[in-house]
């Protein structure tokens, strides 16, 4: 059974269909959440409350397009009215952003292993401006095409590749000077 | 060509290093989710049963006082052309159109009894 039909199955009255998009999707709502609102309670209650407005709204959804974009969309909206917070910053507040960042104090001396590795990437993700991780997010995780990504963050197609690569160049500079971390 | 290769591999490492990054979503939050769609759901069918009452009485009134109002406007029409202006602002054709529009208002005050001993009944 394809996406169509089970959005089908659910306006027809069958609640517990929707189960499906909720197994499907949470752990990517709540990451995406995550990145925005920066704490995992607020994260929990974005996912929870932009779920339940999925279901409102499932009447409106046009199934020419992709459920998760359409998901991820409301996720975004209800996250950053949630955190009350600016996801886009401008290039001169990167630039800040950024010094601060290359002089924060990473630990030299901690082996490289899987679970630093996670640990410390998650630490960059929340040490770069939240759009940017959000694109990387987006773009890394899910394979997101620059079209899906301009439809969830509500940019347009130029200004997501733009930022895209300032997001990715970012990333890998703060890869790089962490000294214990063997870029490439 | 060499600058390419690197850049599929940047991306191809970075897509690694940002998979580990993903969240879990915890075990119960499914749970809390189809419980609010459950309850909100249980609550929507008596929020729709209220709208289609409010429909369904306005449009009875439309329906009957409709076609009263346009079965007076075919008899003004029909007496002012047969017996001229005066007989309009005659006593026995004001007491037709009232008679009309009386024997209207008591068929809808009917309608509407009907309507709430049906639902009372369910």
């Amino acid at each position: 059974m394809n996406e169509k039909q089970r959005v089908q199955q659910v306006l027809s009255g069958n609640t517990s269909a929707f189960g499906y998009f909720v197994e499907t999707y949470q752990d990517m709502a709540i990451t995406i959440a995550y990145r925005i609102c920066g704490n995992r309670q607020d994260a929990e209650d974005v996912v929870q409350e932009s779920f339940v407005k999925a279901y409102r709204n499932l009447h409106s959804f046009r199934s020419e397009s992709k459920f998760s974009s359409w998901l991820y969309r409301i996720v975004y909206n209800t996250a950053v009215t949630y955190a009350k917070t600016k996801v886009w910053i401008s290039d001169s507040d990167v630039e800040l952003t950024q010094i601060n960042i290359e002089s924060s104090d990473f630990d030299t001396e901690t082996q490289i292993l899987a679970a630093e590795r996670t640990e410390m990437v998650q630490n960059v993700l929340n040490r770069i401006p939240k759009g940017d991780a959000l694109l990387l997010t987006l773009y890394y995780m899910e394979d997101n095409s620059i079209k899906d990504i301009a439809k969830i963050t509500g940019l347009n197609e130029t200004n997501v590749k733009v930022k895209l690569f300032r997001a990715r160049k970012l990333f890998k500079e703060l890869l790089v000077a962490t000294n214990e971390f063997q870029y490439a | 060509m060499n600058e390419k290769n690197n850049i599929h591999t940047d991306d191809e490492f970075i897509r690694q290093l940002m998979q580990s990054t993903k969240q879990q979503a915890p075990e119960n939050l499914k749970y809390r989710i189809m419980q609010q769609i459950e309850t909100e759901k249980s609550l929507l069918p008596q929020q729709t049963k209220k709208t289609r009452r409010a429909s369904e009485l306005l449009d009875s009134f439309k329906a009957i006082f409709g076609t009263v109002y346009v079965l007076l406007a075919v008899l003004v029409g029909v007496a002012f052309v047969v017996k001229g202006k005066g007989f309009l602002l005659s006593f026995e054709f004001l007491a037709v159109l009232s008679l009309i529009v009386l024997v209207a208002t008591a068929f809808w005050l009917l309608a509407q009894v009907d309507y709430r001993v049906r639902r009372r009944q369910e």
